[in-house]
């Protein structure tokens, strides 16, 4: 047997929460329906749905904790040094640690099953169980992170509030704005056939990266390629919602490119963010560099540069098969153009989180660098633009949908700057 | 006797701090080897890169024939690592604590109860098997982690700190299962500030300060070499010291009316000059016994800047 699942069995599955789980269920459920003035099966199936939620964010909460738990009780060490291979180690954690609450999450979804008066009641299950699969994989992988970051003060009941706020809510949210078709890939679906399909490949995403950075846990040795598959693969999902029925290859092409680069951009920050290591990091890479050790390099590269590398050739293909060529789309048009600014503003925030890194004792690097993309993006274009010096403002923040080229020139400017810095401070404080 | 851990140039880094510097040394197997040295001279830091816990800047790590950095999950089957701030499972018993380790380290499910057996009788646990962990005094605690480390029966075990929180009673007994561990095969670094506790089990001595190593030696080499003797006098001796120095072949290192400690070429014959030298000086020998120079007087005189070249850098 599975030495963590074992594990956690004997701390989640007790005599007594075996027996009053159930009972506490059947009593709810007794409730509601002695509650219920006519039909009471549409009540006793949202109940269901509702307990199910809750338990399934009551899980989510055990599986943060059974990594972030171990830091805090200094057993990850163990843990890491474990002869249990990556995966097991990996669905040990997301089976055993919300074990308790699976049951009853089976328990609800089969009331919901029996008692739902909706014909898609088995869509609706399977949607209902990928999604709490992806809740749980997410804050899984989150937990892994944290670990990494020292960030593990408090419990996980935070990081899967998070996690719900900000990823399943909105996420969630879509199935209940109407019953319209989605478009994709200039395809028809039906909702919550697209919904359902969606959760679940993204709940084996899920998986699948939590037990990737579980292999690094265990000194697995990986090369970024499953972070790059995951990046394509997001390109391709999100540029389905672009493209139309009638779109061209070429223009199906562009509009993947484009999307990969956003998608790229978009993942870089938080990598910028949370990845540990900086100065070392770097130090480290420069090393293998220097001793011809280019598998070591790969398997030690940080992902935010992985990304960057991505987002760079995205932006190169963008601008060499669409960027010359005339297209009747204006917005299209614009589109092709604006990722060179927009590559270029992304090296330069990644040479400014660098900066910060490379401070000879680092403290609070990327809260420093936060603040300052914060002034950058936000705080004092605003503040030029609200006191009419709009001309200054373009100069902080370059227009790159409306004037891609002056742009283009700002934010190389920008970037070589900040790149400078970095590179200055390096060899004050890390040169020799 | 092979080398049962070898490192050789490691170089470890954390933000403006050198943790690890040229560090280069080899551990015998078999052999318990103490890892001694001041606060942050880099002693943890060195277990968590042998245990491919930590992976270093530069250098090459080989613990138990194989590569550490090349295959650190290989090593991890060969190894067990207590580290100084270790935690247990609260929820589990120390039974279920066993049992897990030992199948988290790859021990077959049939050998789990052997396994599990084995280990309390080592650690003096077998009565507390059915009480849970956050039930156990903090001795009893540092022997369920160390027996964690063990149950595998790993070729080599790496201990930080593993008397912290031990009774001297305690402390004899891990002293003992150390030194029949060690007869077993397996080889030992402990990591202590406690010198007296590791003199009484360790055959080999690292010493680090600031992230060097400063000397890696046979604690039997150090006696060897230290070529001392404590000679006792029949009759009390005003002036001991210019008495002793005016004889021939020792040097005085400390004197007292009753006794003196001194130092002689290292041979049976000139140990026996010098013991006739004295009496035909008319002094009366009561006793006249080399002298090993303890792990807490090695350390010190390391420390103090004497360090000499051992064979195993």
């Amino acid at each position: 047997m599975n030495a963590e699942l074992r594990r956690n069995l004997w701390l989640e599955l007790t005599l007594h929460r075996m027996l009053a789980l159930p009972i506490g269920l059947a009593l709810i459920f007794m409730l509601v329906y002695a509650m219920a003035n006519e039909d009471p099966r549409g009540s006793i199936a949202a109940t269901a749905g509702s307990l199910f939620a809750a338990l399934a964010i009551w899980g989510a909460v055990h599986v943060g904790d059974s990594v972030m738990g171990e830091v805090r009780g200094r057993t990850w060490d163990g843990q890491r040094m474990s002869a249990l291979e990556p995966w097991a180690m990996t669905w040990g954690k997301l089976v055993g640690a919300p074990a308790f609450t699976w049951c009853g999450g089976a328990i609800c979804l089969a009331v919901y099953l029996v008692f739902s008066p909706i014909a898609s009641a088995l869509k609706t299950s399977v949607l209902m169980f990928s999604a709490a699969v992806l809740l749980q994989s997410i804050t899984l992988i989150g937990s892994v992170i944290a670990s990494r970051r020292a960030v593990v003060r408090g419990s996980s009941t935070a990081w899967v509030l998070g996690i719900v706020l900000f990823f399943v809510v909105p996420w969630m949210s879509i199935l209940r704005s109407g019953e319209a078709d989605v478009g994709w890939w200039g395809r028809g679906w039906t909702r919550l056939d697209f919904l359902m399909t969606s959760t679940t490949v993204f709940a084996v995403w899920g998986v699948f990266g939590a037990h990737r950075l579980m292999c690094q846990e265990l000194r697995v040795r990986t090369l970024p390629w499953a972070w790059l598959a995951f990046l394509v693969f997001a390109g391709v999902y999100i540029s389905g919602f672009g493209i139309r029925p009638n779109d061209t290859a070429s223009q199906q092409r562009t509009v993947f490119l484009i999307a990969g680069l956003v998608v790229s951009i978009a993942a870089l920050y938080p990598l910028l963010l949370t990845e540990s290591g900086g100065a070392m990091a770097v130090r480290r890479l420069l090393l293998r560099g220097s001793n011809a050790e280019w598998r070591r390099l790969l398997e030690e590269i940080p992902l935010w540069a992985v990304t960057l590398a991505l987002a760079f050739l995205f932006c190169l293909l963008t601008f060499l098969l669409a960027g010359g060529r005339a297209d009747s789309d204006e917005l299209l048009r614009a589109a092709v153009l604006a990722p060179v600014p927009l590559f270029l503003l992304a090296a330069r925030d990644a040479a400014l989180c660098l900066f910060f890194a490379f401070a000879r004792q680092p403290r609070r690097a990327e809260a420093a660098a936060l603040f300052y993309l914060l002034l950058l993006y936000w705080l004092v274009p605003m503040l030029l633009r609200t006191t009419g010096a709009k001309g200054v403002a373009d100069l902080v923040l370059p227009p790159f949908w409306e004037r891609p080229g002056f742009a283009a020139m700002v934010a190389a400017v920008q970037a070589a700057a900040m790149i400078a810095a970095a590179v200055w401070r390096w060899r004050r404080n890390y040169g020799s | 006797m092979p080398a049962a851990i070898e490192v050789s140039g490691l170089l470890f880094e954390y933000p403006g701090v050198r943790a690890l510097e040229d560090v280069s040394f080899a551990v015998a197997s078999g052999s318990v080897t103490a890892l001694v040295g001041p606060n942050g001279a880099g002693k943890t830091t060195l277990l968590r890169c042998l245990a491919g816990l930590e992976l270093p800047l530069e250098g090459s790590i080989h613990v138990a024939g194989v590569d550490v950095l090349e295959e650190p999950r290989a090593v991890h089957r060969r190894i067990g690592y207590l580290s100084d701030f270790y935690g247990l499972y609260d929820a589990l018993t120390v039974r279920q604590c066993f049992a897990h380790a030992a199948a988290a380290h790859g021990v077959e499910e049939s050998g789990l109860d052997k396994a599990v057996e084995r280990t309390a009788q080592r650690l003096d646990l077998a009565g507390l098997v059915g009480r849970r962990a956050a039930e156990l005094s903090r001795g009893q605690r540092q022997r369920v982690a160390i027996g964690q480390a063990l149950i595998h029966d790993p070729q080599v075990l790496m201990l930080d700190e593993p008397a912290s929180g031990l009774d001297p009673e305690a402390r004899h007994s891990l002293a003992l299962l150390f030194k029949r561990l060690s007869r077993e095969g397996m080889t030992l670094l402990v990591s202590s500030h406690i010198l007296a506790e590791l003199d009484e089990y360790s055959t080999d001595m690292l010493v680090m300060r600031e992230g060097r190593l400063l000397e890696a030696n046979p604690i039997a080499d150090v006696a060897a070499n230290a070529r001392r003797v404590r000679v006792g006098f029949v009759h009390e001796i005003a002036d001991c010291a210019s008495l002793l120095g005016a004889i021939g072949g020792m040097r005085v290192i400390e004197a007292r009316a009753r006794q003196a400690l001194v130092e002689i070429a290292d041979s049976d014959d000139a140990q026996g000059e010098a013991l006739r030298a004295l009496v035909m000086a008319g002094v009366a020998v009561s006793s006249f016994a080399p002298e090993r120079e303890n792990l807490h007087e090695s350390y010190l005189r390391t420390m103090a800047g004497e360090s000499r070249p051992g064979p195993a850098q």
